[in-house]
């Protein structure tokens, strides 16, 4: 169909766009400034942030007498209702009075990012003692904490399974974590697991989220909704690929990423999620992150690694698992290729994908070929162990990154337990 | 930098705003077009700027040199850029792939090689900024470029920000004449733009990521823990998941375009009403349908040496069509599905009895034909998203399991309706609102828009998920 230019207004000047924009501006700033402060809040730290964050800010507060920028929560509570969305905040905005679409009386009160809402832990895990809510948003004063890990156990084994309290028959499993928990390994544990009728598995994961940003998305929060009134046995985790850059702290402070303050900070958010997973758990299998291909990541990841490590390891409910002698090279570096499996003969595969970050199903097979054996059989007799101390867990030869492909990859005697 | 990001959204109204006061400058307003597209394709890594920058240089410089050179060296320079940048694409995205595949051909009658090699990060958008390089090599070389080709306006057109990810596929023919003129401030299609970005943002925060998230996931992640009716519906998801996510995709892409005063082709054009193979590629991704026709098919003979050699040039195009979407053998399939389907339906259009005419004259049968197309469509689909053969022929077994749907929820069914017969609404209504809005002043369609997009953010799932096409 030929453009009816003829038609006056179809075709637009240079000085009409610009009047549209403005349009558009003063549209969107009063619908919904307090979304672009959020947004501003929300950039990684950096010159974009710095400039962003005043700027949205004043806008907000200017705005924010109109009473106008509820709109969106009053739409997101009304779409909760209809069971339109499934987003954990417009679920809690859906549960609480709407809020009004008028002015404040009170002066706007400067934003902060959410704290953490400990209230809403309600689940507990069967045959452990539940630790008190309070005492995981409000830690009691504890001995100082270890150091921090300053080589990264290579060669870990799963932890002995913790039986399943009387009665209960059927195993429960949650997957928890970010985009490395759901590329791959979520998939690959739900279809090794569908056919057993001893074990049940709950999906809890996020991808694009971490314990770094609780502003864009808040475990402390989101993840009792996510898990619902289930009481899981077994929490899987598998997170922290987001999480290796600065962020503000709940007091307002830029912590630079990797800096002593940084790293306090972000041991102490691991510390309270591991304890909020352990509020709802039996037992808690912290998947550390594998090897990466870009260099720098790789490295930060590593880092991050010798955290969670750190904090998992204090933890005698939790257990560490480093995963890089299944995924990676004969000395735990990145691979993306290499055999679907230890059995002689096994195909060659793509083990990670091509971003060279995340898994593929091949590359979580690897890791589910230890993971589902672990899980079954049901009943599970065996004498409870205690964790391996950080201490005892040795690392072995770090030098080569030649990938392997044919052949066999890994010699059986220095394969991981 | 995903489109439906409050990031885009500020970085393209900057861009924008600054492209139009220098439109009376063309130069500045193509240096800065140029500068704005390596900041856009550096947000997401800055390590393969200095790749995209090489692949549009040397594309530029060897366009140049065909179009200086003479005959028998004309060739020369065309065959070398071809290679050139066939072997990038080769490098980055099917090596490890032709690698492994001749690996497990080895390991049938030996033990395999041990070989050290790991297979490169894939570049974003490396397939599509490559095939806008050969285009602009063949389009030179066939002497479809009346214009010199200025190194400047040819990197544009490689990098330009919004076709550089996932398209459209430009040709060098129709856009590097478009940069030789100057921007016109007086005509700018600004209603058409909004009502397309508009439409874009709604087929893939809410269709797409709604079907994505709530449906098609689920089922593809685990397909045995799901009833025959869940597993249909989310093969019918997928089928509207990919249309709204890659259509949604490139209609922001030429809004924005058009906001800036330049001119993309049309992408897709209703689908799934075709009726025929032919048909439904004359309609899906127009623009690498059209790009393997003019610069595969018909160098390989087309259909103009036999019935014989058109079917084989057909299934060629059509399987390195598929591989072209991604190194795996579920694409090689899906192509090679697609080029079946497009050779059994040129071998029926050769039975020519009065009775067959007649019952292909019928509506009856263009319904027929549309309902069947359609589930051979989706066919294709299942192999083109489950990540392995084992996977898709999971979902094929349980498409007869009994059981209930857990999955269909009023959001979910409705927004697969609204995605699969939102095809069937007619053109002329979007006419119609275009010509309506146009009667609003400037300000008040502006506001408008703004009050359409936050009606989309509200009703979408939080978060965005990235295009399908991304990863091509």
């Amino acid at each position: 169909m030929e453009f009816p230019r003829h038609i006056k207004g179809l075709i637009s000047n240079r000085r009409e766009v610009m009047a549209g924009l403005a349009g558009f501006l003063l549209t969107i700033a009063l619908l919904d400034s307090g979304g672009l402060a959020q947004w501003a809040r929300q950039l990684e730290i950096g010159p974009l942030r710095r400039l962003a964050v005043p700027i949205t800010a004043a806008l907000n507060q200017t705005l924010h007498p109109l009473g106008i920028d509820p709109l969106r929560h009053v739409l997101l509570a009304d779409l909760a209702r209809l069971h339109w969305t499934r987003d954990r905040a417009a679920q809690q905005a859906a549960s609480q009075p709407a809020p009004q679409l008028v002015p404040p009386k009170a002066p706007p009160r400067p934003m902060t990012p959410p704290r953490p809402n400990a209230a809403m832990i309600s689940a507990t895990a069967p045959g452990k003692p539940t630790k008190p809510i309070a005492a995981i948003a409000n830690p009691s004063p504890a001995p100082p904490p270890l150091p921090i890990l300053t080589k990264l156990p290579l060669h870990t084994r799963l932890p002995a399974l913790a039986p399943l309290p009387p009665g209960v028959h059927r195993r429960t499993i949650a997957l928890v974590g970010d985009s490395m928990m759901a590329v791959g390994l979520s998939d690959m544990v739900l279809r090794q697991t569908t056919n057993d009728p001893a074990l049940r598995v709950i999906r809890a994961f996020r991808s694009g989220t971490g314990l770094a940003r609780p502003d864009v998305f808040n475990w402390m929060t989101e993840y009792p909704a996510m898990i619902g009134k289930n009481h899981p046995n077994l929490i899987i985790v598998a997170i922290g690929a987001n999480d290796a850059q600065g962020y503000v702290d709940h007091t307002g402070k830029v912590l630079a990423y990797g800096t002593p303050a940084w790293i306090a900070s972000y041991r102490a958010r691991v510390t309270k999620f591991l304890a909020l997973l352990q509020a709802s758990s039996q037992q808690v299998l912290w998947i550390g992150m594998p090897p990466m291909q870009q260099p720098g990541y790789a490295a930060r990841m590593r880092a991050l690694n010798r955290i969670t490590a750190t904090v998992v390891a204090a933890d005698p409910h939790a257990a560490w698992w480093n995963p890089a002698l299944l995924i990676g090279t004969q000395s735990g570096q990145f691979r993306a290729l290499g055999p679907a499996s230890r059995d002689k003969g096994a195909p060659i595969v793509h083990l990670r994908q091509p971003d060279g970050i995340h898994l593929t199903d091949d590359g979580a097979g690897l890791l589910t070929a230890r993971i589902i054996p672990w899980l079954a059989p049901l009943p599970l007799p065996p004498p409870r162990e205690p964790p391996i101390p950080i201490e005892q867990l040795t690392q072995r030869g770090t030098q080569g990154s030649s990938t392997r492909i044919g052949g066999n990859a890994v010699p059986s005697a220095q394969r991981p337990k | 930098m995903l489109f439906p990001t409050v990031s885009y959204g500020i970085f393209f109204l900057v861009v924008l705003v600054v492209a139009w006061a220098l439109a009376s400058r063309p130069e500045w307003h193509k240096n800065f077009l140029l500068l704005a597209s390596y900041c856009f394709y550096g947000f997401w890594n800055w390590t393969y700027v200095p790749l995209l920058f090489a692949v549009s240089l040397g594309s530029a410089l060897i366009a140049q040199r065909i179009q200086n050179a003479t005959s028998p060296a004309r060739k020369r320079w065309l065959i070398l850029g071809v290679v050139l940048n066939l072997s990038i694409l080769a490098y980055y995205k099917y090596t490890a792939f032709a690698l492994l595949s001749l690996l497990n051909l080895w390991s049938l009658v030996a033990p395999p090689p041990v070989i050290g090699f790991d297979s490169p990060i894939l570049p974003l958008g490396i397939s599509f900024f490559v095939f806008h390089a050969i285009s602009l090599l063949a389009d030179t070389y066939r002497k479809k470029l009346r214009i010199r080709v200025n190194l400047r306006d040819a990197l544009l057109y490689i990098a330009f920000f919004p076709q550089l990810i996932a398209g459209p596929i430009l040709r060098a023919s129709s856009f590097l004449p478009q940069l030789a003129l100057p921007r016109n401030p007086r005509v700018i299609r600004a209603n058409t733009a909004c009502l397309l970005i508009i439409s874009g943002l709604f087929k893939k925060v809410i269709i797409a990521n709604i079907l994505a998230t709530r449906l098609v996931e689920p089922v593809f992640a685990a397909p045995s823990r799901f009833s025959g009716a869940d597993t249909l519906l989310a093969v019918y998801g997928y089928a509207a998941q990919i249309y709204c996510d890659f259509s949604g995709y490139t209609d922001i892409a030429i809004g924005c375009a058009l906001l800036l005063g330049y001119r993309f082709p049309r992408n897709f054009n209703a689908p799934y009403t075709a009726v025929s193979p032919q048909d439904f590629w004359h309609r899906w991704n127009i623009s690498l349908s059209t790009w393997l026709r003019d610069y595969l098919y018909i160098p390989l003979g087309g259909s103009r040496a036999g019935e014989a050699s058109t079917l084989r040039n057909l299934m060629i195009t059509m399987v390195l069509g598929g591989l072209w979407h991604g190194a795996n053998w579920t694409f090689v399939f899906w192509g090679a599905l697609w080029g079946t389907l497009l050779v059994i339906h040129r071998l029926w259009l050769r039975v020519n009895t009065p009775a067959i005419l007649v019952l292909r004259a019928s509506v009856t049968w263009r319904w027929i034909s549309r309902i069947l197309l359609f589930q051979a469509v989706c066919l294709g689909w299942i192999f083109f998203r489950a990540p392995s053969f084992h996977i898709g022929l999971e979902i094929l077994h349980r498409l007869t399991a009994p059981g209930p749907t857990t999955l269909a929820t009023v959001p979910v069914v409705l927004v697969l309706i609204l995605g699969l017969f939102g095809q069937y609404l007619p053109r002329r209504w979007r006419f119609g609102l275009e010509i309506e809005i146009a009667r609003w002043p400037a300000a008040l369609r502006g506001a408008g828009l703004a009050v359409a997009l936050f009606i989309i953010s509200v009703l979408g799932p939080t978060g965005v998920a990235p295009f399908i096409y991304f990863q091509f």
